[in-house]
Protein backbone atom coordinates (compact mmCIF):
# COMPACT_ATOMS: atom_id res chain seq x y z
CA UNK A 1 0.00 0.00 0.00
CA UNK A 2 2.79 2.42 1.04
CA UNK A 3 4.75 1.48 -2.08
CA UNK A 4 1.76 2.38 -4.32
CA UNK A 5 1.32 5.63 -2.46
CA UNK A 6 4.99 6.56 -2.97
CA UNK A 7 4.82 5.74 -6.70
CA UNK A 8 1.70 7.90 -7.04
CA UNK A 9 3.27 10.78 -5.15
CA UNK A 10 6.47 10.60 -7.20
CA UNK A 11 4.52 10.50 -10.47
CA UNK A 12 2.38 13.49 -9.46
CA UNK A 13 5.34 15.62 -8.33
CA UNK A 14 7.36 14.81 -11.48
CA UNK A 15 4.54 15.82 -13.78
CA UNK A 16 3.96 19.04 -11.80
CA UNK A 17 7.67 19.91 -11.78
CA UNK A 18 7.96 19.15 -15.49
CA UNK A 19 4.99 21.40 -16.30
CA UNK A 20 6.43 24.30 -14.29
CA UNK A 21 9.85 23.89 -15.95
CA UNK A 22 8.35 23.90 -19.42
CA UNK A 23 6.49 27.16 -18.82
CA UNK A 24 9.54 28.81 -17.32
CA UNK A 25 11.78 27.51 -20.09
CA UNK A 26 9.35 28.77 -22.72
CA UNK A 27 9.33 32.20 -21.12
CA UNK A 28 13.13 32.30 -20.97
CA UNK A 29 13.47 31.19 -24.60
CA UNK A 30 10.99 33.87 -25.64
CA UNK A 31 13.09 36.48 -23.91
CA UNK A 32 16.29 35.23 -25.54
CA UNK A 33 14.53 35.31 -28.90
CA UNK A 34 13.53 38.90 -28.23
CA UNK A 35 17.13 39.77 -27.35
CA UNK A 36 18.43 38.17 -30.54
CA UNK A 37 15.98 40.17 -32.67
CA UNK A 38 17.43 43.50 -31.52
CA UNK A 39 18.95 45.19 -34.58
CA UNK A 40 22.42 46.77 -34.44
CA UNK A 41 22.40 50.15 -32.76
CA UNK A 42 24.56 52.81 -31.17
CA UNK A 43 23.85 54.75 -28.02
CA UNK A 44 25.49 57.13 -25.57
CA UNK A 45 26.74 55.60 -22.35
CA UNK A 46 27.71 56.96 -18.96
CA UNK A 47 29.82 54.64 -16.87
CA UNK A 48 30.18 54.94 -13.12
CA UNK A 49 32.29 52.57 -11.12
CA UNK A 50 32.14 51.86 -7.43
CA UNK A 51 35.00 49.57 -6.43
CA UNK A 52 36.84 49.91 -3.14
CA UNK A 53 40.30 50.30 -4.63
CA UNK A 54 39.46 52.11 -7.88
CA UNK A 55 39.05 55.86 -8.07
CA UNK A 56 37.73 57.08 -11.38
CA UNK A 57 35.28 59.78 -12.37
CA UNK A 58 32.26 59.15 -14.58
CA UNK A 59 33.19 58.18 -18.09
CA UNK A 60 31.11 58.99 -21.16
CA UNK A 61 31.19 57.53 -24.62
CA UNK A 62 29.34 55.49 -27.20
CA UNK A 63 28.33 51.87 -27.28
CA UNK A 64 28.13 50.05 -30.59
CA UNK A 65 25.89 46.99 -30.43
CA UNK A 66 26.00 44.54 -33.32
CA UNK A 67 24.90 41.32 -31.60
CA UNK A 68 24.88 40.05 -28.00
CA UNK A 69 28.40 38.72 -28.63
CA UNK A 70 29.69 41.78 -30.45
CA UNK A 71 29.53 44.95 -28.39
CA UNK A 72 32.13 47.71 -28.69
CA UNK A 73 32.68 50.82 -26.66
CA UNK A 74 34.14 54.10 -27.77
CA UNK A 75 34.94 55.82 -24.49
CA UNK A 76 36.58 59.20 -24.05
CA UNK A 77 39.70 58.31 -22.09
CA UNK A 78 40.16 55.21 -20.05
CA UNK A 79 37.37 53.12 -18.56
CA UNK A 80 36.76 49.95 -16.61
CA UNK A 81 34.02 47.78 -18.02
CA UNK A 82 32.60 44.51 -16.81
CA UNK A 83 34.72 41.60 -17.94
CA UNK A 84 31.76 40.15 -19.80
CA UNK A 85 28.61 41.90 -20.83
CA UNK A 86 25.66 40.57 -18.91
CA UNK A 87 23.82 40.17 -22.20
CA UNK A 88 26.62 38.09 -23.65
CA UNK A 89 26.97 36.01 -20.51
CA UNK A 90 23.27 35.39 -20.14
CA UNK A 91 22.70 34.49 -23.79
CA UNK A 92 25.60 32.04 -23.63
CA UNK A 93 23.69 30.40 -20.79
CA UNK A 94 20.84 29.64 -23.18
CA UNK A 95 22.93 28.44 -26.12
CA UNK A 96 23.06 24.90 -24.78
CA UNK A 97 20.23 22.93 -23.26
CA UNK A 98 19.13 24.09 -19.82
CA UNK A 99 16.59 23.49 -17.11
CA UNK A 100 14.35 26.36 -16.06
CA UNK A 101 12.57 26.20 -12.72
CA UNK A 102 9.82 28.52 -11.65
CA UNK A 103 10.77 29.68 -8.15
CA UNK A 104 7.58 31.59 -7.49
CA UNK A 105 6.96 35.31 -7.27
CA UNK A 106 8.57 38.22 -5.47
CA UNK A 107 7.02 41.71 -5.69
CA UNK A 108 4.93 40.68 -8.71
CA UNK A 109 8.05 39.47 -10.49
CA UNK A 110 8.41 35.86 -11.52
CA UNK A 111 11.66 34.26 -10.41
CA UNK A 112 13.10 31.69 -12.78
CA UNK A 113 16.17 29.67 -11.97
CA UNK A 114 18.17 28.42 -14.94
CA UNK A 115 20.65 25.56 -14.73
CA UNK A 116 22.70 24.62 -17.78
CA UNK A 117 22.76 20.94 -18.69
CA UNK A 118 26.41 21.11 -19.74
CA UNK A 119 28.53 20.20 -16.72
CA UNK A 120 31.46 22.20 -18.17
CA UNK A 121 29.45 25.39 -18.54
CA UNK A 122 31.19 28.47 -17.10
CA UNK A 123 27.89 29.59 -15.58
CA UNK A 124 26.79 27.19 -12.88
CA UNK A 125 23.36 28.68 -12.38
CA UNK A 126 21.38 31.83 -13.09
CA UNK A 127 18.32 33.37 -11.52
CA UNK A 128 16.10 35.89 -13.27
CA UNK A 129 13.44 38.23 -11.93
CA UNK A 130 10.95 38.92 -14.71
CA UNK A 131 8.09 41.40 -14.49
CA UNK A 132 4.64 41.20 -16.06
CA UNK A 133 5.85 43.07 -19.17
CA UNK A 134 8.42 40.30 -19.78
CA UNK A 135 11.32 42.54 -18.79
CA UNK A 136 14.23 41.20 -16.78
CA UNK A 137 14.45 43.38 -13.69
CA UNK A 138 17.26 41.55 -12.01
CA UNK A 139 19.52 38.59 -12.60
CA UNK A 140 22.15 36.74 -10.66
CA UNK A 141 24.68 34.53 -12.37
CA UNK A 142 26.93 32.18 -10.43
CA UNK A 143 30.06 31.27 -12.34
CA UNK A 144 32.55 28.50 -11.83
CA UNK A 145 35.67 30.62 -11.37
CA UNK A 146 34.71 34.30 -11.23
CA UNK A 147 32.24 34.36 -8.37
CA UNK A 148 28.78 35.79 -8.77
CA UNK A 149 27.42 38.60 -10.93
CA UNK A 150 24.28 40.52 -10.10
CA UNK A 151 22.63 42.89 -12.54
CA UNK A 152 19.72 45.19 -11.92
CA UNK A 153 18.01 46.87 -14.83
CA UNK A 154 15.87 49.97 -15.24
CA UNK A 155 13.74 50.70 -18.30
CA UNK A 156 12.24 53.84 -19.79
CA UNK A 157 10.37 52.96 -22.96
CA UNK A 158 13.45 52.45 -25.15
CA UNK A 159 12.53 50.51 -28.32
CA UNK A 160 13.04 46.74 -28.22
CA UNK A 161 12.71 46.88 -24.43
CA UNK A 162 16.33 47.83 -23.99
CA UNK A 163 17.33 48.85 -20.48
CA UNK A 164 18.14 52.49 -19.80
CA UNK A 165 20.40 51.59 -16.91
CA UNK A 166 22.22 48.46 -15.80
CA UNK A 167 23.90 48.18 -12.46
CA UNK A 168 26.28 45.25 -12.27
CA UNK A 169 27.74 43.97 -9.02
CA UNK A 170 30.44 41.36 -8.90
CA UNK A 171 33.26 40.06 -6.75
CA UNK A 172 36.61 41.79 -7.10
CA UNK A 173 39.88 40.91 -5.50
CA UNK A 174 41.98 43.60 -3.89
CA UNK A 175 44.70 44.55 -6.35
CA UNK A 176 47.98 44.59 -4.45
CA UNK A 177 50.74 45.46 -6.84
CA UNK A 178 54.48 45.25 -6.29
CA UNK A 179 55.88 48.52 -4.95
CA UNK A 180 58.74 48.31 -7.44
CA UNK A 181 56.23 48.62 -10.25
CA UNK A 182 54.03 51.22 -8.64
CA UNK A 183 56.61 53.29 -6.79
CA UNK A 184 54.34 53.21 -3.74
CA UNK A 185 56.95 52.73 -1.05
CA UNK A 186 54.88 54.02 1.82
CA UNK A 187 53.59 50.64 2.93
CA UNK A 188 50.00 50.50 1.93
CA UNK A 189 49.81 46.86 3.03
CA UNK A 190 48.43 47.95 6.41
CA UNK A 191 45.26 49.35 4.88
CA UNK A 192 43.99 46.45 2.81
CA UNK A 193 44.48 42.73 2.95
CA UNK A 194 45.88 41.11 -0.14
CA UNK A 195 43.36 38.95 -2.01
CA UNK A 196 40.55 40.44 0.06
CA UNK A 197 37.36 40.01 -1.96
CA UNK A 198 34.88 42.85 -2.02
CA UNK A 199 31.83 43.76 -4.08
CA UNK A 200 32.29 46.08 -7.00
CA UNK A 201 29.56 47.82 -8.95
CA UNK A 202 29.60 49.22 -12.46
CA UNK A 203 26.59 51.28 -13.46
CA UNK A 204 26.03 51.97 -17.13
CA UNK A 205 23.38 54.45 -18.22
CA UNK A 206 22.24 54.20 -21.84
CA UNK A 207 20.60 57.00 -23.83
CA UNK A 208 20.15 58.33 -27.35
CA UNK A 209 19.67 54.96 -29.05
CA UNK A 210 20.06 55.02 -32.82
CA UNK A 211 19.04 51.88 -34.71
CA UNK B 1 77.07 87.52 -4.82
CA UNK B 2 75.78 87.42 -8.39
CA UNK B 3 79.36 87.64 -9.61
CA UNK B 4 80.27 84.68 -7.42
CA UNK B 5 77.30 82.70 -8.70
CA UNK B 6 78.29 83.51 -12.28
CA UNK B 7 81.80 82.27 -11.59
CA UNK B 8 80.48 79.05 -10.06
CA UNK B 9 78.11 78.58 -12.99
CA UNK B 10 81.00 79.09 -15.38
CA UNK B 11 82.95 76.38 -13.54
CA UNK B 12 80.02 73.99 -13.69
CA UNK B 13 79.48 74.62 -17.39
CA UNK B 14 83.14 74.00 -18.13
CA UNK B 15 83.30 70.77 -16.15
CA UNK B 16 82.64 67.67 -18.31
CA UNK B 17 81.03 65.76 -15.41
CA UNK B 18 78.19 68.31 -15.44
CA UNK B 19 76.94 66.76 -18.65
CA UNK B 20 77.03 63.21 -17.32
CA UNK B 21 73.73 63.89 -15.57
CA UNK B 22 72.03 65.19 -18.69
CA UNK B 23 73.46 62.36 -20.79
CA UNK B 24 72.35 59.77 -18.22
CA UNK B 25 68.82 61.20 -18.13
CA UNK B 26 68.74 61.26 -21.92
CA UNK B 27 69.79 57.60 -22.05
CA UNK B 28 67.53 56.44 -19.18
CA UNK B 29 64.47 58.23 -20.56
CA UNK B 30 65.24 57.24 -24.15
CA UNK B 31 65.85 53.58 -23.25
CA UNK B 32 62.72 53.33 -21.09
CA UNK B 33 60.49 55.01 -23.63
CA UNK B 34 61.79 52.86 -26.47
CA UNK B 35 61.37 49.74 -24.33
CA UNK B 36 57.80 50.82 -23.56
CA UNK B 37 57.19 51.55 -27.24
CA UNK B 38 58.13 48.02 -28.27
CA UNK B 39 57.34 45.93 -25.17
CA UNK B 40 55.16 48.29 -23.14
CA UNK B 41 51.88 46.41 -23.50
CA UNK B 42 53.42 43.22 -22.10
CA UNK B 43 55.22 45.04 -19.28
CA UNK B 44 52.09 46.90 -18.24
CA UNK B 45 49.93 43.80 -18.47
CA UNK B 46 52.16 42.21 -15.81
CA UNK B 47 51.37 45.10 -13.47
CA UNK B 48 47.65 45.09 -14.19
CA UNK B 49 47.23 41.34 -14.57
CA UNK B 50 44.85 41.14 -11.63
CA UNK B 51 42.78 44.03 -12.90
CA UNK B 52 42.41 42.36 -16.28
CA UNK B 53 40.98 39.29 -14.56
CA UNK B 54 38.05 41.28 -13.21
CA UNK B 55 37.59 44.06 -15.75
CA UNK B 56 37.65 44.78 -19.40
CA UNK B 57 40.00 47.76 -19.75
CA UNK B 58 39.00 50.25 -22.44
CA UNK B 59 41.43 52.88 -23.65
CA UNK B 60 45.13 53.52 -24.06
CA UNK B 61 47.11 52.79 -20.89
CA UNK B 62 50.59 53.64 -22.13
CA UNK B 63 50.91 57.33 -22.86
CA UNK B 64 53.16 60.30 -22.12
CA UNK B 65 51.49 60.90 -18.76
CA UNK B 66 52.06 57.35 -17.49
CA UNK B 67 55.70 57.39 -18.62
CA UNK B 68 56.32 60.75 -16.99
CA UNK B 69 54.81 59.41 -13.78
CA UNK B 70 56.93 56.24 -13.91
CA UNK B 71 60.10 58.18 -14.64
CA UNK B 72 59.44 60.61 -11.81
CA UNK B 73 60.09 57.65 -9.52
CA UNK B 74 63.73 57.90 -10.57
CA UNK B 75 64.14 60.86 -8.21
CA UNK B 76 64.29 58.38 -5.35
CA UNK B 77 67.77 57.08 -6.27
CA UNK B 78 68.91 57.80 -9.83
CA UNK B 79 68.64 61.58 -10.04
CA UNK B 80 70.20 62.12 -6.57
CA UNK B 81 73.27 60.18 -7.75
CA UNK B 82 73.58 62.45 -10.77
CA UNK B 83 73.21 65.56 -8.62
CA UNK B 84 75.88 64.35 -6.16
CA UNK B 85 78.36 64.00 -9.00
CA UNK B 86 78.38 67.78 -9.38
CA UNK B 87 77.43 69.18 -5.98
CA UNK B 88 79.63 66.74 -4.05
CA UNK B 89 82.58 67.97 -6.04
CA UNK B 90 81.87 71.66 -5.44
CA UNK B 91 84.10 72.17 -2.40
CA UNK B 92 85.95 68.87 -1.92
CA UNK B 93 86.96 68.80 -5.60
CA UNK B 94 88.48 72.26 -5.32
CA UNK B 95 90.17 71.31 -2.05
CA UNK B 96 91.69 68.25 -3.75
CA UNK B 97 92.92 70.19 -6.75
CA UNK B 98 94.22 73.05 -4.59
CA UNK B 99 92.06 75.77 -6.14
CA UNK B 100 90.15 76.25 -2.89
CA UNK B 101 93.10 78.12 -1.39
CA UNK B 102 93.09 80.47 -4.38
CA UNK B 103 89.38 81.16 -4.07
CA UNK B 104 89.54 81.83 -0.37
CA UNK B 105 92.30 84.38 -0.91
CA UNK B 106 89.82 86.49 -2.88
CA UNK B 107 88.07 89.34 -1.01
CA UNK B 108 84.85 87.42 -0.44
CA UNK B 109 83.48 86.05 2.78
CA UNK B 110 83.57 82.29 3.06
CA UNK B 111 79.83 82.32 3.76
CA UNK B 112 79.25 84.12 0.46
CA UNK B 113 81.40 81.63 -1.41
CA UNK B 114 79.55 78.71 0.17
CA UNK B 115 76.15 80.23 -0.58
CA UNK B 116 77.17 80.92 -4.19
CA UNK B 117 78.29 77.31 -4.56
CA UNK B 118 75.08 76.08 -2.93
CA UNK B 119 72.88 78.25 -5.18
CA UNK B 120 74.79 76.98 -8.21
CA UNK B 121 74.23 73.41 -7.01
CA UNK B 122 70.52 74.13 -6.60
CA UNK B 123 70.36 75.59 -10.10
CA UNK B 124 72.02 72.45 -11.42
CA UNK B 125 69.46 70.28 -9.60
CA UNK B 126 66.63 72.41 -11.03
CA UNK B 127 68.15 72.17 -14.52
CA UNK B 128 68.31 68.37 -14.26
CA UNK B 129 64.69 68.17 -13.15
CA UNK B 130 63.55 70.50 -15.95
CA UNK B 131 65.49 68.37 -18.42
CA UNK B 132 63.92 65.20 -16.98
CA UNK B 133 60.44 66.71 -17.29
CA UNK B 134 61.02 67.96 -20.82
CA UNK B 135 62.55 64.69 -21.98
CA UNK B 136 59.93 62.40 -20.45
CA UNK B 137 56.94 64.45 -21.46
CA UNK B 138 58.29 65.64 -24.83
CA UNK B 139 59.51 62.25 -26.02
CA UNK B 140 56.46 60.57 -24.49
CA UNK B 141 54.09 62.85 -26.41
CA UNK B 142 56.03 62.19 -29.60
CA UNK B 143 55.98 58.41 -29.22
CA UNK B 144 52.71 57.74 -27.40
CA UNK B 145 50.60 60.89 -27.29
CA UNK B 146 48.47 62.00 -24.36
CA UNK B 147 45.83 60.03 -22.46
CA UNK B 148 44.31 59.37 -19.06
CA UNK B 149 46.83 58.63 -16.35
CA UNK B 150 46.51 55.38 -14.42
CA UNK B 151 48.20 55.59 -11.06
CA UNK B 152 48.75 52.26 -9.32
CA UNK B 153 49.17 53.71 -5.85
CA UNK B 154 46.90 52.80 -2.96
CA UNK B 155 44.71 50.93 -5.38
CA UNK B 156 44.06 52.34 -8.82
CA UNK B 157 43.40 56.00 -9.58
CA UNK B 158 42.48 57.13 -13.08
CA UNK B 159 43.06 60.82 -13.74
CA UNK B 160 41.64 62.42 -16.88
CA UNK B 161 44.22 63.71 -19.36
CA UNK B 162 42.95 67.29 -18.95
CA UNK B 163 43.47 67.09 -15.19
CA UNK B 164 47.10 66.00 -15.06
CA UNK B 165 49.15 69.04 -16.16
CA UNK B 166 48.87 70.95 -12.89
CA UNK B 167 49.52 67.77 -10.93
CA UNK B 168 52.73 67.16 -12.86
CA UNK B 169 53.78 70.78 -12.38
CA UNK B 170 53.45 70.52 -8.60
CA UNK B 171 54.93 67.00 -8.59
CA UNK B 172 58.04 68.24 -10.40
CA UNK B 173 58.25 71.21 -8.01
CA UNK B 174 58.04 68.81 -5.05
CA UNK B 175 60.64 66.54 -6.65
CA UNK B 176 62.92 69.51 -7.30
CA UNK B 177 62.69 70.51 -3.64
CA UNK B 178 63.77 66.98 -2.69
CA UNK B 179 66.70 67.21 -5.08
CA UNK B 180 67.73 70.50 -3.47
CA UNK B 181 67.83 68.64 -0.15
CA UNK B 182 70.19 66.11 -1.80
CA UNK B 183 72.33 68.93 -3.20
CA UNK B 184 72.49 70.56 0.26
CA UNK B 185 73.47 67.26 1.89
CA UNK B 186 76.27 66.56 -0.57
CA UNK B 187 77.49 70.18 -0.32
CA UNK B 188 77.61 69.84 3.44
CA UNK B 189 79.59 66.57 3.26
CA UNK B 190 81.77 68.17 0.60
CA UNK B 191 82.76 70.89 3.07
CA UNK B 192 84.07 68.26 5.49
CA UNK B 193 86.41 66.34 3.21
CA UNK B 194 89.23 67.05 0.82
CA UNK B 195 88.55 64.50 -1.90
CA UNK B 196 85.64 64.52 -4.32
CA UNK B 197 84.81 60.84 -4.03
CA UNK B 198 83.88 61.09 -0.34
CA UNK B 199 80.84 63.40 -0.67
CA UNK B 200 79.53 61.58 -3.73
CA UNK B 201 79.80 58.09 -2.22
CA UNK B 202 78.83 59.38 1.23
CA UNK B 203 75.61 61.03 0.01
CA UNK B 204 74.63 58.04 -2.13
CA UNK B 205 75.33 55.67 0.78
CA UNK B 206 73.16 57.78 3.11
CA UNK B 207 70.31 57.92 0.58
CA UNK B 208 70.38 54.23 -0.25
CA UNK B 209 70.79 53.25 3.40
CA UNK B 210 67.87 55.39 4.55
CA UNK B 211 65.70 54.20 1.67
CA UNK B 212 66.38 50.54 2.45
CA UNK B 213 65.93 50.91 6.20
CA UNK B 214 62.72 52.87 5.95
CA UNK B 215 61.22 50.87 3.09
CA UNK B 216 61.83 47.48 4.66
CA UNK B 217 61.34 48.59 8.23
CA UNK B 218 58.53 51.08 7.72
CA UNK B 219 56.30 49.59 10.47
CA UNK B 220 59.13 49.79 13.03
CA UNK B 221 60.19 53.34 12.17
CA UNK B 222 56.77 54.74 11.31
CA UNK B 223 56.93 57.34 14.10
CA UNK B 224 60.17 58.89 12.94
CA UNK B 225 59.53 58.37 9.24
CA UNK B 226 57.88 61.79 8.71
CA UNK B 227 61.07 63.46 9.95
CA UNK B 228 63.48 61.59 7.70
CA UNK B 229 64.15 63.52 4.53
CA UNK B 230 64.28 60.50 2.20
CA UNK B 231 60.68 59.65 3.08
CA UNK B 232 59.67 62.96 1.46
CA UNK B 233 61.23 62.06 -1.90
CA UNK B 234 58.01 60.28 -2.87
CA UNK B 235 55.60 62.88 -1.54
CA UNK B 236 55.08 64.19 -5.10
CA UNK B 237 52.92 61.10 -5.58
CA UNK B 238 50.33 62.73 -3.30
CA UNK B 239 49.49 65.16 -6.10
CA UNK B 240 48.01 62.22 -7.98
CA UNK B 241 45.44 61.36 -5.32
CA UNK B 242 41.77 62.25 -5.79
CA UNK B 243 41.66 63.90 -2.39
CA UNK B 244 44.99 65.60 -1.99
CA UNK B 245 46.33 65.54 1.56
CA UNK B 246 47.33 69.20 1.70
CA UNK B 247 48.46 69.01 5.31
CA UNK B 248 50.89 66.16 4.58
CA UNK B 249 52.28 68.10 1.62
CA UNK B 250 52.68 71.29 3.64
CA UNK B 251 54.49 69.33 6.36
CA UNK B 252 56.66 67.70 3.72
CA UNK B 253 57.67 71.07 2.25
CA UNK B 254 58.38 72.39 5.73
CA UNK B 255 60.50 69.38 6.76
CA UNK B 256 62.50 69.58 3.54
CA UNK B 257 63.08 73.32 3.93
CA UNK B 258 64.31 72.71 7.48
CA UNK B 259 66.72 70.05 6.19
CA UNK B 260 67.98 72.42 3.48
CA UNK B 261 68.53 75.07 6.13
CA UNK B 262 70.26 72.69 8.57
CA UNK B 263 72.54 71.13 5.95
CA UNK B 264 73.56 74.52 4.61
CA UNK B 265 74.09 76.05 8.06
CA UNK B 266 76.32 73.12 9.05
CA UNK B 267 78.10 73.43 5.72
CA UNK B 268 78.64 77.18 6.14
CA UNK B 269 79.77 76.73 9.74
CA UNK B 270 82.28 74.06 8.78
CA UNK B 271 83.43 75.83 5.62
CA UNK B 272 84.02 79.04 7.57
CA UNK B 273 86.46 77.30 9.91
CA UNK B 274 87.94 74.95 7.32
CA UNK B 275 91.71 74.68 7.52
CA UNK B 276 93.24 75.41 4.12
CA UNK B 277 96.80 75.82 5.27
CA UNK B 278 97.68 72.19 5.93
Amino acid sequence: MIRWLLILLFGFSTSLFSAQSNDAKKRMLNMVGKLEKIPPYTCDVKINIDVKFIKIKERVGKMIYRSPDDIDYNIKGFAFLPKKEMGTTSTSLFKEDFIAIDMGKENEEQIIKVIPMDINSEIVTGQFWIDSADLIQKMILITKDKGSYTAEMSYNDTPFDLPSKISMSFDVKNQKMPALLTGDLEGYADEMEEDEVSKGTITITYSNHQF
Amino acid sequence: MIRLINIELFKIVKRPRTYIGFLAIFLIVGALQLAMYFEGEELISIAIQNLENDFRLEGKIINANLLTYLLLNSIIIHIPILICLVTGDAIAGEAASGTLRLILQRPFKRTEIYIAKAITGFLYAIALMVFLATMTYGLGMLLFGSGDLIVLRRGVTVIASDDVSWRFFYAFCSGTLSMIVVASLSMMISSFVNNAIGPIVGTIAILIGLNIIFTLGAPIFKDILPYVFTSHFIKWQYFFDFDIDKLALQQSVMVQFIYILIFNLIGIWNFSRKDILT
